[in-house]
């Protein structure tokens, strides 16, 4: 990044942008390594400040989004030593982040239910298939994004969300879900 | 409701025809995340003024706690140091254990001390003395 003497406001105006751009894909890998959206939230909130304090500092950091991919990934993983994951510490399992717009509470019981037998096997996937999905489904983005995101071709961000889709078919159907509210 | 498929990537939300895996899974994620988006907000350079200020109390707090508890140490130093001088008073002879003019409880007579090995020698040679006097 080079900026030639930018004022504070404009300084403040760009890096907003650069948040408002790669933040729910920091968010979207973070969430995909423990599927807890509080956490995901904190992790991505952090990045953020650490590439704020760089900015601050005059460093010029030529990839911002890979820098902030890379460090929210290191975060993630450091937030695996935590004592707050040591303790575990954990929201509940079922209503942790669901937001609806008021359905009826027989409706909003089945389809919690249902999202948390899908956290569950999600959770029993690998991260790289979460990943896949999660870029997928939360962020709406199609195989080039993912594949720049991930760092890898189309060609292969339509084989393997292919075949993250089949697992999680298989592990839901295996459980039992064959229907969704 | 619809069954379980397994579908392909084109089936997603950006397809044509999503499935109700491709369903299920925006539902789920876009109830799983933030809403509304958290706005970014840079942190403020300076630290707030009330934490100055707090700063500085403790400052002065430990200060004075310092002073006071150095002031407490000499104050205990002096008063222990006056305490355990070495008497400078002539001491009694009761206090030195001279018994000599008192009576012994057990005889009744005149105290007298237990004769030592090396003070029989001296009597001796005392005697060695006395008969050296003679002519």
């Amino acid at each position: 990044m080079e900026r030639a003497r930018p004022t504070e406001a404009s300084r403040h105006a760009e890096f907003e942008a650069l948040y408002e751009r790669h933040s729910r894909e920091v968010w979207a890998l973070v969430y995909a390594r423990w599927l807890n959206a509080d956490v995901a939230q904190d992790i991505m909130q952090e990045a953020f400040l650490r590439l704020w304090k760089q900015w601050e500092t005059g460093e010029a950091i030529h990839n911002p989004r890979g820098w902030l991919l890379r460090v929210a990934r290191n975060l993630a993983e450091d937030h695996a030593k935590s004592s707050f994951r040591r303790n575990g510490t954990h929201p509940p399992q079922l209503m942790n982040g669901l937001r609806g717009q008021s359905p009826l509470p027989s409706e909003r019981l089945e389809r919690e239910e249902t999202f948390g037998q899908l956290r569950d096997v999600l959770g029993q996937l690998s991260e790289a298939d979460r990943e896949i999905l999660t870029l997928r489904y939360a962020l709406d983005y199609n195989a080039n994004q993912i594949a720049e995101v991930l760092a890898t071709t189309a060609t292969a961000v339509h084989m393997r969300l292919s075949r993250a889709r089949q697992r999680l078919a298989e592990r839901l159907a295996a459980q039992g879900v064959v229907e969704f509210p | 409701m619809k069954p379980l498929q397994p579908a392909s990537f084109d089936q997603g939300p950006g397809g044509d025809a999503p499935d109700g895996l491709d369903r299920l899974l925006a539902r789920f994620f876009r109830a799983t995340m933030p809403d509304p988006w958290p706005v970014w907000k840079a942190p403020s350079r300076d630290p707030l003024p009330v934490g100055r200020v707090s700063s500085r109390r403790l400052l002065s707090r430990s200060r004075t706690a310092l002073a006071a508890s150095l002031l407490l140490l000499l104050g205990g130093l002096i008063l222990l140091g006056g305490r355990f001088t070495a008497p400078t008073l002539p001491v009694s002879r009761d206090a030195i254990g001279d018994t000599a003019d008192k009576p012994d409880p057990r005889t009744g007579g005149p105290h007298r001390p237990a004769p030592k090995p090396g003070a029989e020698k001296s009597h001796t040679s005392e005697g060695g003395l006395s008969s050296s006097r003679r002519p």
